[in-house]
């Protein structure tokens, strides 16, 4: 894989944790070596929460603003917040309902382009995102959700990758990562 | 031998657990809480037999942990930077004894700040309190120091604090890891009352002992495979001091820039040979260390170094990866664009719906309006929300601030209601002994306790009330309201804070007893478990009648539930049903009474 660096901005509680992990383990199921952050307590608490993922060989989990390859926003009024982590070229995927104007119609900043999918609010609507989001082989990340996904919710965070998956064809069927 | 992806936090229980500590003491709090679980699940994965506890303050866990050092046993504490200020008496003094088995204190900071009432440096503290410290850049450093830093106690017979900042502690990272053996040493207490009973007299010569033995420690730091000068090229050179080395090496490699960079990871004794070579072959010297100067100040002669002192690195707040990318741009001559402005968030911590602390809260804020609302460290603190918390200085001063606040304001005349919170965990931490003073002292205020029964800001860690021990085993109970009785509180009852209208006539009540001429303290133990352990019961689904309300926002700032949301277009609240945990409690909060059970029909 090659190196990236990748921001996930949300709220305490919609499943950031669990995602960073996620990707962080598709990643190392790939051969890659990664560095990523996991931020507990106050923040856990419905606060903004921003996690960062780096595959490659870094140091240092930190991303810095205007530096991710790809920035993952699970609620849309975090969409600020992400939007300053996104480098020139890099990509935004943010969770946004159909009927929020705002999110809908909003441009980035010069060079970042931002995909809006509507993964709805559910328990599993961040591996929506995450399915959306087209950061690697649809496979590892499925094979990683079965190893590190709570088993009683394995099903659905699959259904959901898999309708994330098809949202993301509707883009430009790229499966590469982000764009130059 | 495989890797495993670990949290810093972890890979410091796997050092701490190959070096072969079999007592290990810890009190919650971000961001050092996981460092005991990773090592709970260590001991019970590979049957290790040690033994962990989560005490009831860290003042008490390193004394526990002191004790098993003394017998020759290696052990280990663990705290958050300001957990360590609760401990300090106890290391201060330990410094001079020294110890004879390995005792490693692990404190954890908080530059930013994430989650602490300050951004203090425990480097800092380790000069102040004379022991050495070590700092790791990473998790899988983390793990190989930890491991250093009991051997270190040991050769040198002196605790060895170990450093991690949070983004170390609550990093992850691939570390080579297999099954553990468990350590077992000889232990005995052997009597040496000039070491362990020392008075002032011998006290004087173990402070010498202990300034020998730093300089010992030094000298091995002049050597240590953590501190490593990396070869670059240019006038300028950079000391980069355990996790900010990492923030460093990955902005010069984005910049494509190689000066010379001394890597840190004994932060005190510093190395003083070692660094003076490294500044010598410099013109310039930029010390990037965080959060505060504790290897600068070290420095004797600093007129070519840049820093905290020459106002080059800010005085407050984080080293981000922004800011070490512009501070590296501008000294090295190749500025950086200036990036995307940070954002403030809109979105504020908030207790859970479901929280037993809103309701009593609610209850507090209706029952005595104009009062003062002294408060303290937890979940609970987030009751600021809905204005019911007005101050918050550190564990247990709630009850002491009520006390000095009857006193202080009572020289007038009669003081204003004081109703003070303080949690459960709190309470047992460093309330009870605040509580004891203010009944002996006389004072008169309202406390009450709100009681989740767990740990819970930082993930439901046992408390001394809950029969579990921190390796699982069952133990004896402590009982709040015994030990409220026992203090000599005449007004102790206990109440589930759901019964909104039952908590205020409660509340009410005991304002008459901190009021009547042979009152006193009135302690209301308000008791309901937390939501995200046991959903509330019995579910009261709740809708809001429309036409009732009139968007006068009350229960948004008084209840201040996420499950009431405002409607853009009318201004009035409806019920978010995928966040509501069905309490029910917003029905008390209603002044018109919009708010009504779902499903049942309204009365006539």
């Amino acid at each position: 894989m090659k190196p990236l660096q990748a921001v996930l901005c949300g709220l305490g509680g919609q499943g950031i944790v669990f995602a960073t992990k996620l990707l962080a383990h598709a990643a190392r199921l790939e051969g890659a070596e990664v560095i990523c952050s996991e931020f507990k307590g106050m923040a856990q608490r419905r606060a903004s929460v921003v996690s960062f993922l780096k595959i490659g060989d870094f140091a240092s989990a930190s991303v810095r603003r205007g530096g991710a390859d790809v920035v993952i926003c699970l609620d849309a009024s975090e969409l600020d917040q992400a939007l300053s982590y996104a480098r020139p070229g890099g990509v935004c995927v943010v969770n946004a309902s159909a009927d929020d104007p705002d999110v809908w119609n909003r441009s980035g900043p010069a060079g970042v382009s931002i995909r809006r999918v509507d993964g709805g609010t559910g328990r599993s609507s961040n591996l929506f995102v995450l399915g959306a989001a087209g950061l690697m082989e649809p496979e590892t990340l499925r094979r990683a959700l079965s190893e590190v996904s709570p088993s009683g919710a394995l099903g659905e965070n699959l259904e959901a990758f898999d309708r994330g998956l098809e949202a993301a064809a509707g883009f430009d069927g790229r499966r590469d990562g982000p764009g130059k | 031998m495989g890797r495993e992806f670990l949290l810093g936090n972890e890979a410091i229980a796997l050092g701490l657990v190959e070096a072969g500590c079999e007592v290990v003491t810890a009190y919650p709090g971000t961001p050092s809480t996981e460092v005991l679980e990773g090592l709970i699940r260590l001991n019970r994965r590979d049957g290790l037999g040690l033994y962990t506890e989560w005490s009831v303050n860290e003042k008490v866990a390193f004394d526990v942990a002191f004790a098993a050092a003394m017998v020759g046993r290696r052990a280990a504490t663990v705290m958050k930077q300001v957990g360590l200020n609760v401990a300090s008496d106890s290391l201060l003094s330990a410094a001079y004894t020294g110890v004879v088995g390995g005792l490693v204190v692990v404190s954890c900071d908080d530059p930013g700040p994430y989650s602490s009432q300050t951004e203090q440096d425990s480097r800092l503290f380790a000069i102040f309190a004379k022991v050495p410290v070590l700092d790791p850049a990473t998790p899988r450093e983390a793990r190989t120091l930890a491991r250093q830093a009991v051997e270190l106690s040991e050769r040198h017979r002196l605790p060895v604090l170990l450093r991690p900042t949070i983004r170390v502690c609550h990093a992850r990272q691939a570390v080579d890891a297999g099954p553990v053996e468990p350590g077992r040493r000889p232990a005995r207490f052997v009597r040496d009352p000039s070491r362990w009973a020392a008075t002032p007299t011998f006290r004087l010569k173990l402070h010498q002992e202990l300034n020998d033995k730093l300089e010992a420690v030094r000298r091995e730091f002049e050597a240590f495979p953590g501190n490593a000068v990396e070869e670059g090229e240019g006038d300028l050179g950079i000391i980069a001091c355990g996790a900010a080395w990492g923030v460093v090496t990955d902005a010069l490699g984005e910049m494509g820039a190689h000066p010379p960079v001394l890597k840190l990871a004994t932060a005190f004794p510093a190395p003083l040979g070692l660094v003076g070579r490294f500044l010598s072959r410099c013109r310039r010297v930029l010390v990037l260390e965080e959060p505060d100067a504790a290897v600068e100040i070290q420095i004797p002669d600093r007129r070519k170094v840049l820093g905290r002192f020459t106002g080059d690195v800010p005085g407050a707040g984080e080293l981000s990866a922004d800011l070490v990318a512009d501070l590296l741009g501008r000294h090295l001559g190749k500025p950086v664009p200036a990036p995307p402005s940070a954002v403030a968030s809109a979105n504020r911590p908030r207790l859970c719906p479901g929280c037993g602390h809103r309701a009593a809260f609610y209850a507090i804020r209706k029952a005595f309006p104009s009062a003062i609302y002294p408060s303290d460290i937890g979940c609970y603190t987030l009751g600021i929300n809905q204005k019911a918390v007005d101050t918050v200085l550190d564990m247990g001063a709630s009850i002491s601030l009520a006390t000095g606040f009857w006193h202080a304001l009572g020289r007038d005349g009669s003081p204003p209601p004081i109703v003070a919170t303080i949690g459960d965990s709190t309470f047992f931490h460093s309330g009870q002994a605040a509580l004891l003073n203010a009944h002996v002292t006389g004072a008169r205020f309202i406390l009450v306790i709100l009681d989740n029964g767990v740990v819970a800001m930082t993930g439901f860690q046992p408390t001394p009330a809950s029969g579990i021990r921190g390796d699982g085993k069952g133990a004896p109970v402590a009982d709040i309201r015994r030990i409220v009785e026992g203090i000599g509180i005449r007004f102790v009852e206990t109440i589930d804070p759901f019964d909104v209208p039952g908590t205020r006539a409660l509340l009410k009540r005991a304002g008459e007893h901190a009021r009547a001429p042979d009152g006193g303290v009135a302690v209301v133990i308000a008791r309901r478990a937390c939501a995200l352990q046991a959903p509330p019961l019995p579910r009261i689904p709740v809708e809001i009648l429309p036409d009732l309300c009139n968007g006068c926002d009350h229960c948004l700032k008084f209840c201040e539930c996420p499950g009431l949301v405002k409607e853009a277009g009318t201004g009035k609240v409806r019920i978010d049903h995928a966040v509501c945990n069905d309490c029910g409690v917003c029905i008390h909060t209603c002044p018109t009474e919009a708010i009504v059970q779902a499903g049942v029909p309204a009365i006539p």
